[in-house]
């Protein structure tokens, strides 16, 4: 009974990721100063939220808990990064018979994580290091100094500064011809907090039957979910068709494509290895999070990880509201959760308020409506109709 | 069954309730979205007390109609809290929103009904 408002709850998730982010380094807010800047006044009854396609809190959060990023390259070169617990991180470089090739370090030096605020220290084996400011441009990330490690090393001789530029947010050798480095991964592995980690590799699909008879071609990102060792769960990214699979045992299956988000334009990003670890993650957390959440909603704030999901990723083309709509003194109680995924269920579906009463005009807002029924009925446990989504 | 003085106070006191929401939505009721009473704690609170108020005034004129004078003024502000919402505009959860509120609203004007049927009888003994 529980799963399928639980797979409802997920697509939440997932949006966790659609709405947070390009796995490109984005430009960064530059702080105001202090002084006397007049208090700006948000409109009441408006969603606000990030801009679509650019990374989030949240997204920056999720990824702040990563403990350590493994990539593997099609070249055998392995980047392995760690991050310390002052908040610096360092990636390391080995080659194919497993011998160190390079270091790269992340330092922060000011007050935040913007780009500017850091050092950055490339140490190739082969002698002449490089020692530079980060850009005001670039948030580093664990993927970002991986990313950055690779390019150096395939640079080479990178040790005076002078022969460098930026180029879309990786340090070059100036004039340097184009790097896809996430085109020349072959497998990450995310180890984040609590014991979660996620492996992704690269593999194609041939021919692969699917919902409906439809067949799936091309490439695939493979991901496995561990817990302590232990796999609970999958997620595939397939590029060409655009469709994300899942399965977390107990927690949420389901999928989604483009066609699903064409209200947002499909998906407003390019789907990756990192962001399908993360958003694998996301997956399970988030649930875990909420269930906890729900135990003591009383205390908590009004505003639920769904929730702040759906804030951005919804509101904005269905003129929905963040939370329960027309019942917003419940935002902080644990009917919080059907609220979100009522939304959701709307969203993904093109539903509106006018699908209440026009029951004939789609059996899947109805379900959705359903479920939010069964969902309120059972005081926001879970606990709702199987409604499939 | 429906006794229309009880069922214009019940909109009335419901009306009410929402003009004073919608003067001090964003100062007394520390609003955030439209003025709506579901949207605050605070604002259900006062258009449930006013509810009561009202059906305990309008209970305690006639012991024996209190019940039904009650579920009057019930239905009443039920009536003007759809057209509030319609007027505002419903939401995805809409439906829910007035089963929720009616369900507020019978509970209040219930309980008037029944304070104003106590009170009477404690009058006229």
């Amino acid at each position: 009974m529980t799963t399928i408002l639980r797979r409802m709850l997920w697509l939440a998730s997932i949006a966790s990721v659609l709405w947070l982010t390009p796995w490109r380094p984005q430009a960064a807010v530059p702080p105001q100063a202090g002084g006397n800047a007049p208090v700006r006044t948000a409109p009441a009854g408006h969603r606000i939220g990030a801009t679509p396609g650019h990374k989030g809190a949240t997204d920056y959060w999720l990824e702040s808990q990563t403990r350590r990023l493994t990539a593997r390259y099609d070249d055998a070169t392995v980047a392995v990064a760690e991050r310390g617990s002052d908040g610096n991180f360092e990636t390391r470089l080995t080659d194919r018979a497993g011998s160190e090739v390079g270091r790269f370090t992340v330092t922060r030096v000011g007050p935040d994580g913007n780009g500017g605020d850091t050092v950055l220290h490339y140490v190739p084996q082969t002698g002449g290091s490089l020692h530079v400011y980060g850009d005001q441009s670039v948030r580093p990330t664990l993927a970002w100094a991986n990313a950055q490690a690779f390019t150096l090393l395939k640079d080479r001789s990178v040790s005076d500064a002078s022969n460098l530029e930026w180029q879309q947010g990786m340090i070059r050798r100036r004039g340097a011809a184009r790097l896809d480095v996430e085109r020349q991964l072959s497998e990450l592995h995310t180890e984040w907090a609590g014991g979660l980690s996620v492996r992704t590799v690269r593999r194609s699909a041939v021919n692969l039957t699917w919902q409906n008879g439809r067949v799936l071609n091309g490439e695939v990102l493979v991901s496995r979910l561990m817990r302590d060792g232990v796999q609970i769960g999958s997620a595939n990214w397939f590029a060409r068709e655009q469709v994300l699979i899942w399965d977390i045992s107990g927690v949420t299956s389901g999928s989604l494509t483009a066609g699903q988000l064409k209200t947002f334009g499909g998906f407003p990003f390019t789907p990756d290895a990192e962001w399908l670890n993360l958003q694998t993650i996301a997956f399970y957390h988030f649930k875990m999070a909420i269930d906890k959440q729900a135990l003591v909603a009383g205390r908590q704030p009004a505003v639920s990880w769904p929730g702040r999901v759906l804030a951005f990723f919804v509101a904005p083309v269905l003129a929905d509201e963040p939370g329960c709509d027309g019942l917003h003194w419940l935002d902080g109680t644990t009917l919080r959760f059907c609220c979100d995924v009522h939304d959701l269920c709307y969203a993904k579906y093109g539903c509106n308020s006018t699908s209440w009463w026009q029951v004939w005009s789609s059996w899947t807002c109805n379900s959705c409506n359903a479920g939010a029924v069964w969902c309120f009925s059972g005081g926001g446990t879970g606990r709702g109709y199987p409604i499939y989504m | 069954m429906i006794r229309w003085p009880s069922a214009l106070v019940g909109g009335a006191a419901f009306l009410m309730a929402h003009l004073v929401q919608t003067l001090a939505w964003r100062t007394w009721f520390h609003g955030t979205f439209e003025p709506w009473f579901l949207n605050s704690g605070r604002a259900v609170a006062v258009t449930a007390a006013l509810l009561v108020v009202a059906g305990a005034v309008v209970s305690a004129s006639d012991r024996r109609e209190s019940i039904i004078r009650g579920a009057n003024v019930a239905g009443g502000a039920l009536v003007a809290m759809i057209g509030v919402l319609s007027v505002i505009g419903p939401g995805n959860l809409f439906p829910i929103v007035i089963v929720i509120g009616a369900a507020i609203a019978v509970a209040s004007a219930g309980a008037g009904a029944l304070a104003g049927w106590g009170l009477r009888r404690a009058r006229t003994g």
